[in-house]
Parts: C-alpha cells; structure tokens; sequence
C-alpha cells in the first residue's frame, strides 16, 4: 500500500488551521509567563561574573602585590647589562693595554721599514 | 521625535537578532536562554511550540489540555535548563517533559473523575452513527487518533503535520528509523479506514 496514498489530511488538528493568531498568542503567552524566569537567569548570570571577580580578589590582590614586589627587587638587583657591541668599544679595547708612543720615536729605532711598527704603535 | 527614532532602532535591533537567533542550533539558543537572554528562548517556543503542542494532543486527545500542556511545559523546561545535558538535543528533552505533563494530567483528571488508570483513549468506542455525522472533521480525526497508540499518534502528527522528516523524529523520539515508518504507515492506514468507515471505526492491524 502506498504510504503517500495513506495520507489524511491533518490540518484540522493544527489550532492555527482555523485561527491564524493563535500561534502567536500562544508564544506571547509562553513569554509572560517566562519572563520573571529570565530575568532571574539575567539576574544570576550578572552576580556570577561580580562574584567571580570577588572571590578572585582576595586571592589576587596579595599575588599581585607580591608580584610586583619581586620584581621591584629584581630589578633594583640586577647588574648592569654588558656594554653593547659598537665599533668605538672595539677599538677601545683592542688599543687598552698598548704603551702609545709617537710615531717618529717608533720610527727611529731603526724599524722605518718595518710595517708591524705601525700595528704595535698603534694610532 | 529621538524617542521614536531610538524606539525604531530598538525595534529594528530586535528584527534582526532574532532572523539572526533562527539560524542558531538548538545547543547555541539552550545556552543563551540558560543567562536568561529572551530573544534566544522565544526562538526556542516558536521551533518547539506546535511540535509541544502535538505530542500533548497526541496523549490528552483534547486541544484545550494540549494547548495548556504545551504551555507549561516551556516554563518547567526553562526552569529545568540545567538538567539538559545534550543541549543539541533540546527538541527530544522537551517533548518528553511535555509527554509526562500530558500523561500526569490525563492521569490527575481520571483520578478526580474515580475512573481506572487504563488509557482511555485506546478505548475506540466510536459513537453511533448519527452521532458521527455531527461531527466535524476535527473532531472526527481526534475520534480516529484515539484508536491509535500514543507513539503512533505521535509519529503520525509530527511527519504529517509538523512536517519533520522521519530521521528527525527518530532522534527526538529516540527510536530507529524504520520503527518510525513502520508506525506512520500503521497509523496512516488506521485512521484512513477509520474516516472512510460506516462506523467511523474499524480497527486496522492495530495491535499496540
């Protein structure tokens, strides 16, 4: 038997069939009724979220003093960060320990040829 | 004026919310409605609202108790949000609470009334031939449906007039597919015979 064939038609049995407000008073009466519920939920949902931060605050107050302290001794203890490389500090340091003499006394030991002079003078 | 041009936007605001809330699943809307938030619960009534509404009249066997039924079961449904725990499966949590509402007042009024705690609306009397014929075709078609079982009813009213397909009856009912036609083609043929008998009655493999 064809099932579609079987069919009745049914909508005689929808209230709305017959009274096309009546879904629409129906839903409006179901939100009357709803609303003193919601707004609890709203109500809830908002002393959730201030509770939340409440409860946190006793624990996150002392944390974020702590935190703060600790890092205010670090840094107050912290050495000096080495200098930063820079081409003035390289030759400071390759000229630091180096006796400085005038060239032509450099010149006059006998060494006017000798090229190392100039890099053991230095300049 | 800035006071209608305000109430304008407000109104506006809320058209487009709510266009936008029907596209939500039913998990996003339980989630919404569970802070209280009006526009996702009234979406929820208006998917669920003749759904609720047939499966209370698929138990009740009476529009105005159907109607009632409904109703109270989208406030003890948003009262009890917490207790769906698939949210997705919203649809299927509901009608069961309107199921049981049905089943407790059809029961609360027998009790007052004295009468036995056997359903009642297997009964099938069927009336008398003029009776029948006094009839309107609503109530010829309530007349039918009491000689269904409660699932059958149900079945039948949501693929044929809800319009819900057969896998989505199977899921928010919670039985397999092929039960669910099974049911609808029972059903269907029943109260076809019924409707087209001289008594308005005659059973049909009606065996629930």
């Amino acid at each position: 038997m064809n099932a579609l064939g079987d069919r009745v038609p049914l909508e005689p049995l929808d209230p709305g069939a017959s009274d096309p407000g009546f879904w629409v008073r129906f839903h409006a009466r179901v939100m009357d009724q709803a609303v003193a519920e919601l707004a609890r939920r709203q109500a809830q949902a908002e002393i959730g979220i201030a509770e939340v931060v409440f409860a946190w605050r006793r624990t996150l107050v002392p944390l974020a003093l702590m935190a703060a302290a600790l890092a205010g001794i670090l840094l107050v203890s912290q050495e000096e960060p080495p200098a930063s490389f820079s081409p003035i500090a390289l030759e400071e340091a390759l000229t630091q320990d180096l006796v400085l003499e005038p060239i032509p006394s450099v010149l006059g030991r006998g060494e006017a040829m000798d090229e190392l002079a100039f890099l053991t003078g230095g300049f | 004026m800035p006071f209608l041009f305000r109430d304008l936007n407000k109104k506006a605001f809320l058209r487009v919310r709510v266009s936008e809330l029907r596209e939500r699943t039913d998990g996003e809307l339980v989630a919404a409605s569970l802070r209280g938030d009006p526009e996702a619960f009234g979406v929820l009534v208006k998917r669920y609202s003749r759904p609720g509404y047939l499966v209370a009249l698929s138990v009740t066997g009476n529009s105005e108790d159907a109607e009632d039924v409904a109703q109270e079961s989208f406030l003890v449904a948003l009262e009890r949000l917490e207790d769906c725990r698939d949210r997705e499966r919203f649809g299927g949590w509901f009608l069961t609470i309107v199921r049981n509402r049905a089943k407790n007042l059809l029961r609360r009024e027998r009790l007052r009334r004295g009468e036995s705690l056997s359903p009642e609306l297997v009964s099938g009397s069927g009336g008398p031939d003029a009776d029948l014929k006094r009839l309107d075709l609503r109530e010829q078609l309530e007349k039918g449906m009491k000689g269904l079982s409660e699932v059958r009813r149900e079945v039948l009213l949501l693929h044929d007039l809800e319009g819900w397909k057969h896998r989505e009856i199977a899921e928010r009912l919670g039985m397999p597919d092929g039960t669910v036609r099974s049911h609808l083609h029972f059903a269907r043929r029943h109260l076809k015979e019924y409707l087209e008998g001289p008594q308005g009655f005659t059973p049909s493999g009606e065996e629930t």
